[in-house]
């Protein structure tokens, strides 16, 4: 989605600290300073004013209030999320201590989730916009149309689609 | 409000001022006559304790009233979560004016939350200090108007710039270059103006005496003895008459003074015995020079009206190494010299001057400093209310009973130092343990140091008090690692709570998948 928005036209808020890898070939998008939000340390968030940064579900409940935020909530099947993070575990080599199971991850995971949906429904100042990651393969077009009409600018929706890559969707169920 | 009704606390914190170079804690050299001519007649606290080795988690406790591992604002670049609610957040929702006069940058110009709550905040530090508007006639009024908004402009501009240097990154090492040292310590008053906001204060406090302005919390942080050490020529005859005709020393102070790496790491190998005498002699003469700085203050704090109305807390957020066990500075360690500080308050209902024997920790000011103005406990938005009584240092005048919390501190590496040594002398950070968190437990005069998943020493500190001679005995180890599991565990339990406090994550499991997936710090 963050290498869409920007072939669709909205500049992209990271620092390319975090390198491609096998993992994610295309990159990460990722800004370090977001990781900090649990600390309070927002003094970054003015600079992220019309851009589009990555920020992971679990930190979403530290962005302060006072900004108005457009959440573009990314969803996929959670078998592949599992499959996808166990992936890029063993490419990485990290070994993880005492893992849990896939069946402990998963119910743990949906719960999560279905605690930031609950907990976005009561946040005036977040708008989202629920985008799932598989019908983006099926009907880029469709999707992407959607996004630009969320965010109420006009994006290169033609670009956006030629992104996808359904190369890069290792981790089918 | 009228004056019988105004209350006033006045808290000073002498940054980087160790216990034991005042005369009131034992010193044989004339230091500190101000500071303890008012430590004569105060509560004195003889064994207080920082919980943190450095400015940022010590005024986090301060301000929060909650511990390193629960705060974990312990970094330069961390920032006190909101959730916390600051003493000076709380009394100024309770109507009391707060004020502060800061000479710290790191208290003063990063933007970590620790200006929170304050109706006024001065700054001594930073390339544009901002200080109280002097009272001038109407000739001059609209031209210091206009440079006051100029610098008002200049300050927003250079804050984030100043912020920037707080992180461990390339324009933090290049600061340190020693080129650019005089740079950021003398343009950009790296220690603020110590003269400066002393007077500021005591104009401030005379100005609350005539106009009875309702009650107030003034808050000072000095700088005056922390590094470098650029004593006045008085004050360096006094306390080091041979440094002049000694070149050995003049060359390693000024070698000292500008090669600031040195200030935020452990020793590669130790001072020889000069280096060792002027480093002292030098520090002394700081300490000195800012006790003769601070002798208005202290007689603003004489007059009937302060007496009877005015709680006056003097103490320090961390204290200092001066090469003991191989550590300079305060980046690392819990040894006494460093963790160990000065604390004495006095106020109105003090009939006489006391000195307290059981250990404290300051962190318990915050406490202190509400149960004053009255409060009887606060709430914490992500834990159970406090009780206020039984955290308040007062109950040492008022006899009230309450359960012994153990004191603890704590030495998180800060990251600033351990970027310099994995670049500059990575074998320093397995000689001294550097990466790992240092915590210290006490009881009684035995004192445990554990370097977590590591070691834990045994120091009698009665017997050993300079913590030379480490001793074994398992059982009592056995007790005091028990009491510091207790303590983390507590501090998990209220970190928890505050973390997860918009939704609960139940995620020791999810925290860790995301933390090896590198989503999370």
């Amino acid at each position: 989605m963050m290498s869409a928005l920007q072939a669709g036209g909205i500049p992209l808020l990271t620092d390319g600290m975090r390198k491609a890898d096998p993992s994610n070939p295309k990159g990460y998008y990722e800004y370090e300073a977001v990781k900090k939000l649990p600390s309070g340390k927002t003094d970054w968030l003015p600079s992220a004013r019309g851009k589009a940064v990555k920020v992971i579900s679990a930190l979403l409940q530290f962005l302060p209030e006072g900004f108005h935020y457009q959440l573009i909530f990314m969803e996929r099947n959670l078998e592949e999320i599992l499959a996808s993070q166990q992936s890029m575990l063993e490419r990485s080599g990290i070994e993880e201590a005492g893992v849990p199971s896939n069946e402990v991850l998963r119910r743990e995971f949906q719960g999560h989730l279905e605690a930031v949906r609950s907990w976005l429904q009561t946040q005036d100042w977040i708008d989202v916009c629920y985008i799932s990651y598989n019908q983006i393969l099926r009907q880029p077009v469709r999707i992407f149309s959607q996004v630009s009409e969320f965010l109420g600018a006009p994006l290169d929706i033609a670009a956006m689609a030629q992104i996808v890559d359904p190369s890069l969707y290792r981790e089918q169920n | 409000m009228s004056k019988n009704q105004e209350k006033n606390v006045i808290m000073v914190v002498l940054d980087t001022h160790r216990f034991d170079r005042m005369g009131s804690y034992g010193y044989g050299r004339p230091t500190t006559p101000n500071l303890d001519s008012l430590a004569a007649e105060s509560l004195l606290f003889e064994r207080a304790i920082a919980p943190g080795q450095w400015t940022i988690p010590s005024h986090a406790s301060l301000f929060s009233g909650e511990p390193p591992a629960v705060h974990l604002t312990n970094q330069a670049d961390d920032a006190l979560p909101k959730e916390f609610q600051t003493l000076a957040g709380r009394l100024s929702a309770a109507g009391i004016q707060t004020t502060g006069f800061c000479n710290n940058p790191l208290v003063g110009i990063l933007q970590n939350g620790f200006k929170r709550g304050f109706d006024q905040f001065y700054n001594y530090c930073g390339v544009v200090p901002s200080t109280p508007q002097k009272e001038t006639d109407d000739l001059w009024k609209p031209l210091r108007k206009l440079w006051a908004k100029y610098t008002q402009v200049l300050r927003r501009l250079s804050y984030p710039i100043q912020n920037t240097f707080a992180s461990p990154n390339e324009f933090f090492l290049a600061a340190l270059r020693p080129l650019f040292v005089p740079l950021w310590t003398r343009a950009a008053n790296f220690k603020g103006m110590t003269e400066r906001s002393i007077r500021d204060t005591t104009h401030h406090l005379r100005k609350i005496q005539d106009t009875g302005s309702g009650s107030n919390f003034v808050f000072l942080n000095l700088m005056e003895t922390h590094m470098p050490y650029t004593p006045p020529e008085a004050f360096l005859r006094k306390f080091a008459p041979y440094y002049h005709e000694t070149p050995e020393a003049q060359r390693f102070i000024q070698a000292f003074n500008r090669k600031a790496m040195q200030w935020l790491i452990p020793l590669a190998k130790p001072f020889d015995d000069l280096e060792s005498t002027t480093l002292s002699d030098l520090y002394d003469a700081e300490v000195a020079y800012q006790d003769h700085l601070l002798a208005q203050l202290v007689e603003e704090l004489d007059t009937p009206y302060h007496r009877e109305h005015s709680m006056v807390i003097f103490l320090a957020d961390h204290g200092e190494m001066l090469g003991e066990h191989g550590f300079m500075g305060h980046g690392f360690g819990v040894y006494e010299p460093l963790i160990r500080v000065p604390l004495f308050m006095r106020f109105p209902e003090l009939s006489q001057a006391h000195r307290v024997k059981p250990r404290v920790s300051i962190t318990q000011i915050f406490y202190t400093i509400l149960d004053y103005f009255g409060f009887e406990s606060v709430s914490m938005p992500y834990a159970d209310a406090v009780d206020v009584g039984c955290q308040s240092l007062l109950r040492f005048k008022t006899s009230q009973r309450c359960p012994q919390a153990p004191v603890i501190a704590e030495a998180y590496a800060p990251e600033n130092a351990l970027r310099i040594m994995r670049n500059h002398h990575p074998g320093l950070i397995e000689q001294y343990h550097a990466e790992l968190t240092h915590r210290a437990v006490y009881q009684n005069d035995e004192k445990m140091i554990a370097v977590e998943g590591l070691t834990s020493a045994l120091y009698d500190l009665a017997g050993d008090p300079e913590e030379n001679q480490p001793y074994h005995n398992q059982a009592r180890i056995n007790r005091l690692v028990k009491e510091l599991e207790e303590y983390l565990d507590l501090a998990e339990i209220r970190r928890s709570g505050l973390l997860n406090r918009k939704i609960s994550l139940k995620d020791d499991i999810i925290q860790q998948r995301l933390r090896d997936l590198g989503y999370l710090e």
